[in-house]
């Protein structure tokens, strides 16, 4: 029978009733039995009256549409991990590597693209990280590579575009670094004047921030989320 | 004797019971008036013992002062309403003035273990403010949906990072419903949320004041706050999570906004789109919440990211709530700023 059904309503207000024509019918009977059955009456009106109030409320409002919600479950699933990225080995000791996934001959850069990890990479296996992806320039790599190896909690991604460089041809690149990297969906352009337009039209617009002094660098970090481990999901 | 405790339930049931004997067993030597006496304390006491058990589950009285009718507000000086230990968070209760709303209220605050150690001394921690359904209060949070044991366990497994949820009253009359609105010729509530509360933390504790470190999140009445506000204040926060939310307030405004700019599906059919990130959840035999969640949904296109979260069963309830609050907590975070330095 439906927790919010009206034959539930109905029943519970039937019996209301008949507990109540009880009472009235035992309440002069004589002897030892009169005061607990009229106790008993009573009681049994009190709840029954309770609960139909509760229903028809419960009813309206659908709190509880069934005997199993009142019950409830608070399970919750943890997503499973990441996948190991498929340069961990390389990443999980920090430093910097040079990236070289398939396809990347069609983004037309000035040189092999860079992953930096700082030690913390390594220490926690189970989390991804966010990327500051920097769009640089020979002027500006030594600084944007020594920021990049004392930052913390993140992954840097150092590219240096060329004028054949665009945002249509690099669309792989998320793909392809998620395969070789656990990272996140936490992501910052720090990009240079010179390929601010490149920036503009990345996909999912994150956001950018302009320059590579360590100020820069800086504030792209800090819109980043931390490292995180997969998170609590609920069974569907 | 707390007021939501087992024992003032237990106790109203005895009253009950002995008020009950008591009838039957004097029935027959009272005359009218003692006999209309204890029918009518019978009554009281069936009523009140179920209005304990209802207070109870939303905690819209969560001390016998309230119910006494003291107002809203803590102790001059912040008060630890729970034991701590190094891994565990702490709530505080402060008074939060509100200038620019005029509401003055207590805010409960839960501050990440994090916030005590030497390194997180030297950080501001990103922000989530915590709305709670109507009737209820921020107690609803702390005892019912035990937001501190969730907060500690999902940072301390690193699915969250150390982060300040504020738990602040919604209404400065506890059956007044406001939805986090500005009612007309009432309270400010939305002004108290939006600019007051911020402004008292950024002012009182080591919080970080960007957008990109401030986050919304709200069950029942509170989801449609949630979602209300950071479509209304996208230069504030960042994302929000709705917990069985609607996409209307359900009340009168006053100005009949409760239709337009204080509706979420109409602003977002009607208004351009700010770039907020939503986590939308709900159980699907809680069919108001359900529908009007997947209206929300439809009507929410880029800039808007949605992520929905759907149990099959559970309906309107803290059951929900419990389960949820977890990954709804743990989503906010990766769409937050981390703690960080201060700039």
């Amino acid at each position: 029978m439906s927790l919010t059904g009206l034959p539930l309503i109905l029943l519970t207000g039937g019996l209301a009733l008949v507990a109540a024509a009880a009472t009235v019918r035992v309440w002069r009977w004589g002897g030892r039995k009169r005061i607990p059955l009229r106790v008993a009456g009573l009681v049994a009106i009190e709840l029954l009256l309770v609960a139909e109030i509760g229903l028809v409320v419960n009813r309206q409002q659908n709190f509880y549409p069934s005997w199993s919600a009142l019950g409830g479950s608070e399970d919750v699933v943890a997503a499973p991990p990441a996948p190991p990225g498929r340069l961990d080995d390389e990443l999980d000791a920090g430093g910097t590597i040079a990236w070289s996934p398939p396809g990347a001959a069609a983004w037309r850069l000035a040189a092999a693209p860079l992953l930096v990890t700082g030690p913390e990479y390594g220490k926690h296996r189970d989390r991804a990280f966010p990327v500051v992806l920097a769009l640089t320039t020979p002027a500006g790599l030594a600084e944007t590579r020594r920021r990049a190896a004392s930052a913390t909690g993140l992954l840097t991604l150092i590219l240096q575009p060329t004028r054949g460089t665009t945002a249509a041809s690099l669309a792989e690149l998320p793909g392809l670094l998620r395969r070789d990297a656990r990272t996140g969906d936490g992501l910052v352009l720090l990009t240079d004047p010179q390929w601010s337009s490149l920036a503009a039209g990345w996909p999912g617009r994150p956001p950018v921030v302009a320059g590579h002094t360590a100020t820069a660098f800086d504030s792209a970090a800090r819109l980043l989320p931390a490292p995180l481990a997969p998170p609590q999901q609920l069974p569907t | 004797m707390s007021i939501d405790g087992v024992g003032a339930l237990i106790a109203g049931g005895c009253l009950v019971l002995a008020a009950t004997a008591a009838l039957a067993l004097l029935w027959d030597r009272l005359r009218r008036p003692g006999r209309g006496a204890l029918i009518v304390a019978v009554v009281l006491g069936v009523t009140a013992t179920a209005a304990l058990e209802v207070n109870r589950l939303t905690e819209t009285y969560p001390s016998w002062a309230a119910l006494a009718g003291e107002k809203a507000a803590p102790d001059p000086t912040p008060r630890l309403v729970a034991d701590h230990s190094p891994a565990q968070g702490r709530l505080v209760t402060y008074t939060v003035p509100g200038p620019a709303s005029g509401m003055t209220m207590p805010m409960t605050v839960y501050l990440p273990a994090a916030y005590f150690t030497p390194e997180g001394l030297r950080l501001d921690f990103p922000v989530i403010e915590a709305l709670h359904g109507y009737p209820g209060t921020p107690e609803s949070w702390v005892r019912r949906l035990d937001v501190a044991g969730h907060l500690d366990r999902e940072i301390a497994a690193g699915r969250m990072a150390p982060t300040v949820v504020l738990l602040p009253y919604q209404t400065p009359q506890r059956l007044l419903d406001t939805e986090c609105t500005n009612l007309v010729g009432g309270p400010q509530a939305e002004t108290y949320l939006t600019v007051d509360v911020p402004a008292w933390a950024r002012g009182h504790l080591r919080v970080r004041t960007d957008r990109a470190s401030w986050a919304l999140t709200g069950y029942s009445a509170g989801a449609f706050c949630a979602l209300n506000l950071v479509l209304k204040h996208p230069g504030q926060y960042a994302a929000a999570a709705s917990l069985s939310g609607f996409p209307g307030p359900g009340i009168k405004v006053g100005d009949r906004s409760e239709r337009t700019t204080n509706n979420v599906a109409w602003r977002l059919s009607h208004l351009p789109l700010p770039p907020v990130a939503l986590w939308i959840g709900w159980a699907d035999d809680d069919t108001g919440a359900r529908d009007g969640s997947r209206a929300i949904v439809a009507l929410a296109k880029p800039p808007i990211t949605v992520v929905t979260a759907a149990v099959p069963r559970g309906g309107h309830s803290h059951t929900v709530w419990r389960q949820m609050e977890g990954p709804a907590f743990d989503w906010l975070s990766e769409h937050l700023a981390r703690p960080g330095r201060p700039w």
